[in-house]
Order: structure tokens, then sequence, then C-alpha cells
């Protein structure tokens, strides 16, 4: 026998619109040990620890019954301004009285939801009990300082003109989807360049979304593509340009940077050259110390790929233990050791997918020239084979 | 490398402080980006964030077909579900079950790097399932050479542009954030090891005196003549036909592909169809800028290859204007698609099935 408490429809009698209003001022906080948020005297109460969910209690006994049409009579929908939105997915349960509704899927904190009683949908009701409303928002925890753009690579004042990527690196995880809307590139004159990079729906963040890679489109950056003969290639030598960021580029939480970004430089001549590491130079540190061992390359490299493409090794082929560092300029490589140097020969081991600032890796160009269309050979020798120079480390 | 890659895994698969009470559905699964359906109904879900590859059981049978699907406004009723804002959600990709007809989209709750992966099934009604009860197994990615140390292995990402299941393989092309290479992976299905699967890399000669290595953006199978083919849309935008053969005989093969069109500049493919309609076959392809293309593939056997530096050749096609709001497209069959829609005006996203042009 189900005996609604009557205590609890008298309460609710307050009607739906009164109740939201007085509830205005009753949210509940998405941090620990926070408290719950309740419609006044109605039962019906949402609790944010330690599980999320939306109790109804004081419904008496006898719930279990009730509980195939759970739906009709609680749901927790997100507070929409133009539709009538369908009910969260969850769970029903009854627990002691109450019928309690478990979300599948958190509430998300900062948005809105409204949950929605009907007593009058109970069993031995009288018909005419006004629903009852609870709005919920969960506080958002303290986001601490707005969300910067650190760094924008490669770095320095004059870029190859054919420049593949530029990495944004943001101090806090950014949101997907509106990458290609906030970043732009601009000439001397202030005029945006058209399409200048390669747009992917996915995006190319790294997994904290904190650094996003943009490739200019490869279409204008190749000699001899279509687009680069159409829309004319990206840069000229010569001139200037900025990467602009927009202010208004939402992050992971939802704010807005706290400030835009402009990187000035100005396109150098192309490069068609490859990094060649046998025209390194090397800063051998001494031996029974843990100094930094310096390599200088040739030319500017991609930063990302600098810090994991190069290994150093001892003579008899185990790895050197130790951490990597870049320089900003992407030039300089640094090598802190685990333990002390030995004196001794050792090598550093590059990776063919080491690349420069235009794309041309130590395995092979950005673009392959052919001899001509009919003598077309696949691939590139060498092309896969890891670079080896050795040097040694004194007493 | 192992570990980094479990690490990050855990990261992006928890929740907030403010959440952890809640059940994380799909917790094996850190991310879900490009679909691909068996002709049996096995569905192939990339997890790019995860560098791996599920196959996912799902219990749809040819008696829960489903025709003329059609479900307005999806990306809000997906919202609502989950409790979230139409905005809050990404749709990654669409397929459709070649037995019940029910669409399938990989959906993002969230926009940032701690974004619910969802799988949701549009049949009857719109289906949020739950990705840890299904069946599946799972392909890992081979992963780029490292030297293994600290946080430069884990900003790398292999981003997942398109899947497709052709004669017993899956094939999953791909763009790295860091390298700028074209690779393309063919991996047997069922996975017989976590490692297996040929890298493809992919050349086209068409540019005059320079061949390029763009990444594939959407390709899909074709059988030209007898012999099998991948028809693969790069970015911008050649359409390129890649024999088969050496794809599966040879791992790490080197693949050489022949442009056979050229669909305009300032362009990027989304998704493409091959239909047969009235005796002649066809490629339907979506696109960023340049709308709905309807190319017909009549002579493609023959083509030796576009060297003229002419921005549009090969292949003709005529664009379907009024497709031109198609962002995402999945086959049926030789008579309708299934088409993501998303209206210059009146907002929202749209599922709809389409007769093919």
């Amino acid at each position: 026998m189900f005996r609604p408490d009557r205590c609890v429809l008298g309460a609710a009698v307050l009607g739906a619109a009164a109740l939201a209003l007085g509830l205005a001022a009753c949210l509940a906080s998405g941090r620990p040990a926070a408290g719950a948020a309740r419609a006044q005297g109605s039962g019906l109460r949402f609790e944010a620890e330690p599980e999320q969910r939306l109790v109804w209690s004081g419904l008496g006994s006898g719930l279990e019954s009730a509980l195939a049409r759970a739906q009709q009579l609680l749901t927790l929908t997100v507070a929409a301004a133009q539709r009538s939105p369908r009910p969260m997915l969850g769970q029903y349960r009854a627990e002691q009285g109450a019928l309690v509704f478990v979300p599948r899927f958190p509430l998300r904190p900062g948005r809105t939801y409204r949950a929605v009683a009907h007593p009058a949908r109970l069993p031995g009701a009288r018909g005419d009990e006004p629903d009852v409303l609870l709005t919920v928002s969960l506080e958002v925890p303290d986001p601490g300082p707005r969300t910067e753009v650190s760094a924008v690579y490669p770095g320095g004042a004059v870029l190859p003109a054919n420049v593949l990527k530029f990495y944004v690196h943001f101090s806090a995880p950014m949101a997907r989807g509106e990458a290609y809307e906030r970043v732009h590139l601009v000439d001397a004159a202030g005029r945006a360049i058209v399409q200048p990079f390669l747009e992917l729906g996915e995006e190319l963040w790294n997994r904290e979304g904190t650094r996003l890679t943009l490739f200019l489109d490869p279409g204008r950056v190749k000699r001899g593509l279509f687009l680069h003969d159409e829309l004319g290639p990206v840069f000229e030598p010569g001139e200037d340009y900025t990467l602009v960021i927009d202010e208004g580029w939402i992050d992971a939480s939802g704010r807005a940077l706290a400030a835009g970004v402009r990187r000035p430089f100005r396109a150098g001549e192309h490069d068609h050259e490859q990094p060649r590491p046998e025209r390194w130079s090397v800063s051998a540190p001494r031996a029974g110390t843990r100094e930094p061992l310096g390599l200088a390359a040739d030319e500017a490299l991609d930063r990302a790929l600098f810090a994991r493409a190069v290994s150093l090794f001892h003579a008899d082929g185990t790895r050197v233990e130790g951490q990597a560092r870049v320089g900003p300029d992407g030039r300089a490589w640094s090598w802190v050791p685990t333990h002390e140097w030995r004196a001794g020969e050792y090598a550093f081991v590059v990776e063919p997918i080491l690349e420069d600032l235009a794309g041309n890796s130590v395995g092979r160009p950005f673009e392959d020239v052919l001899a001509g269309v009919e003598t077309l050979s696949v691939g590139t020798p060498g092309a896969d084979e890891r670079r080896s120079v050795v040097f040694s480390i004194g007493e | 490398m192992l570990q980094f890659l479990a690490l990050a895994t855990l990261a992006a698969s928890l929740p907030t402080s403010a959440v952890r009470s809640c059940a994380v559905p799909g917790a094996e699964m850190s991310s879900i980006g490009s679909l691909a359906f068996a002709p049996d109904g096995v569905l192939f879900a990339a997890d790019p964030q995860g560098a791996q590859v599920f196959a996912l059981q799902t219990r749809d049978t040819k008696e829960d077909a489903v025709e003329g699907l059609s479900a307005q406004f999806v990306d809000a009723e997906i919202a609502d579900l989950v409790g979230m804002e139409p905005g809050d959600l990404l749709i990654n990709d669409l397929a459709v079950h070649p037995l019940s007809g029910a669409a399938y989209l990989s959906v993002s709750r969230g926009r940032g790097p701690d974004a619910l992966p969802l799988l949701v099934r549009v049949g009857e009604g719109v289906e949020v399932l739950a990705l840890a009860d299904l069946e599946s197994t799972r392909a890992a990615l081979p992963n780029a050479p490292v030297n293994g140390e600290g946080r430069a292995a884990f900003n790398r990402v292999q981003s997942i542009t398109d899947m497709e299941f052709y004669e017993g393989r899956l094939f999953v092309a791909g763009l790295s954030n860091e390298e700028f290479a074209s690779k393309l992976r063919s991996i047997p299905y069922p996975f017989e090891d976590v490692a297996a699967g040929a890298s493809i890399e992919i050349y086209h000669g068409a540019h005059g005196a320079y061949e390029t290595r763009a990444p594939v953006r959407t390709f899909a199978p074709y059988d030209i003549g007898g012999t099998q083919h991948l028809l693969a849309a790069y970015t911008c935008t050649p359409l390129v036909k890649i024999p088969l053969r050496a794809v599966l005989t040879e791992a790490g093969a080197k693949v050489r592909g022949t442009t056979v069109a050229e669909l305009g500049p300032g362009n990027t493919p989304l998704d493409m169809v091959v239909y047969e309609k009235d005796g002649a076959e066809y490629v339907l392809i979506a696109n960023s800028s340049r709308g709905m293309m309807k190319v017909t593939t009549a002579g493609i056997a023959d083509m030796e290859g576009i060297t003229a530096r002419t921005s549009l050749a090969g292949l003709q096609y005529e664009t379907i204007d009024y497709l031109s709001e198609v962002v995402q497209l999945a086959g049926i069959d030789n008579e309708y698609v299934m088409a993501l829609i998303e209206p210059r005006e009146g907002g929202g996203l749209h599922l709809e099935t389409i007769e093919l042009p």
C-alpha cells in the first residue's frame, strides 16, 4: 500500500512558479562536502556528494511498485530556454520512502538543471497537486587565473617563407571546435590571409589540450601545387606578417582567454634543404660532471620533434639516461644526464622524422624533386635510416 | 612509452572532483572519433587519444531494420539525454549499420581534454549506448619512434582522419600533430596482434616535378575493373586511386597513387561514398567549401594520372546544390545515403536519409 506523506504534499501546494523563484538562492555546490539544493518543504533535494543524485523523500512505503513508471514522477533536465528538453538518462531506485534518481552523466558545473516532481501522479494522490520544481546549478570549482597563450613556436624574428607549422601553447586546457576561427594570419597591411591553415575537423591538440598544432595548408607551401598557383603562397620572402590569436577563444572551463596575442615575424627565403646532423656542433661536458651536453643544429628545427627524436648512446650501445631540453630558437638541444659523464666515445642518434621549420626532415626533403614523371621512383633512398654521429668526452 | 600512454588514457577519462561520484561510461576509451562498419555489423571506433582502435560487437540485426531514418535536431536530443547544451558536444563521425540501417554517431561530451566519449545509436529513437557493456577487442596503433623520455612523448597524438573496412582489413588514415607524413595503416581483422598492421606511404606524383605526401582526409574502397583500390581524397583536393595489391602483401609497403581528379583549391573533402546508379558508378564527396560533388568514374581504370598544371582536371563532376549543407555522409546502399546536415540558417544538426543523386 502506497501512502503519500501528506505533510510533503501540503508543502508542495506552493505552486511551481513561486517555488522556482524562491529557489533562486538555493544552489548546490559542486565542491566537496557541499550541501544539497532543496525545494523547501517538498522533500525534493539534489545531493552533490558523495554521489550526484536527486532525492524525493517522504513518500512513504510501497515505492518499488512505482519504479517502472518513475520517469513520469520525477525528472531531471537541462534548463533550456527555447525548447522542452528530454529528461536526462539515469537510474531510479526506491530508498526508505524516497524516490532517488542517479544521473548517468555528471551535471556540468556552471550549467543550470531543472528537477520536476509530479505529486499528482503518485498513487493515491488527489490529482490536483501542483508540480514541485527544483533548480540545480553546481558551482564551478575555483578556476584560478584565466588561461593565457604561454608560447607560440617557432620562435625567431624571421621564418622561412615555406614554414610548415605553428605550435600554440596554453597555460591550461582549451576547448576544441573553434581553432580555425580564432587564429588568423595577417600581412603588413593588416589584411587577413585567406585559408592559410590545413583545417581538420578534429583539430590537432596534445592530450592535455594545452598545445595546438597548426599546419599551413600544404597546397600553399609546396611548389607546383595548383592551390599554390591560384591563391598564391601564404608567405612571400621579405614581407612582414603577424599570427593573431583572438581573445574570445574559449578554454575547457568555458572562459575566454585572458588576452589575445600577436606574434609578428618576417618571411625569409624558402628552405628546401634537409637538416644535416653531421654538421651539428657538439659542446661536450667534462667527465665526472652532470653538466648538460649541448648540440647546436645547422638550422632551426621543429622543437617538438627535436625534443624526442634525438637520443644519446654510449659506445657499447647502451642509452645515456637523462632529459632533453630544446632552446626557444629550435637550434640548441641539451641533455642533462641522470648519472655523471664518463670519459669515452658517445654517439647522438637522430631519427629520420626530425624536421626543420619547413617540414624538410632528416630523412627526406618536404618535397621530393622528381627527375621526371616517367621515371618515378617510390620513396627516397636512406629516408628511413637513423643518423648517428660519434663524438667523445675527454678526461 | 606504454606507461605514458596508460597515464594519458587515465588522465583523459578521469572526471573532475565535482563529478567523481558518477559512473563514467566508456572508461576503456579515452576518446572517440572515426567510425566504420564491417558487413556483419562489427563497429570499428577510433580512440585517437588512446592511440587505439576498438572493434565493438553491436547487437543490431536485420529484424531491427529502420528505413527512411530522419532525426531533426539530433544534437539537441543527445545533449538533453546526457545533460549538456548542444554546443557542449562535438559530433565526430557518422556510420550506418549494414544490417539494421540505424545511424551510429561518435560524440564527445564536452570540448576539453576530459570530454567523455559517447556512442549514440539513432534508430526508432536516440539511444546513448554504454560503451563499457559492448563486447570489444582492441588494436593499438604503433606510435612513432621517440627517445621515450619526458613530456616530449606525451604531447604527440596521432589523429585518425578516416577508417574503412575492406576485404577483411581495417584501413586507418591518420595524421600526427608533430611530423608531417601521410600514413595509412592496414590492420587485419579479427585483430591478431596489437602491433599488427602495414604502414603504407602514399605518394601522388600529379604535380609536375614534385611529389607530395599530404595526409589522406577521407577514402573509400573501390573495385576498379576487378582490381581492388582505395579512392582517397587529399586536403587540397586531389582524388587519388591507390592499388591495394602491394598494400595487402607487403608490410611497410610504399605505394604510389595516381591522381584521377583535381576537385579544386581552398577545400577539404569531408566524406565520400561510392555507389552505382543506372549502370554507372559515382563517388559522392562532401566538402568543406565546395559543396557536394557527384564525380563520374567513367574512364578511371585507364587514367594515367594528371600531370598538367590545371586546378580542375581528370574525372568530371557536378555540384549537387541541394546537398551543400551536408557535413557527414554514410553509405546505406546504392539508392540512399545517410547525411548529417548543418543548415546555414535555423541551427541544429539533422540526420536525413537522402536519395542518391
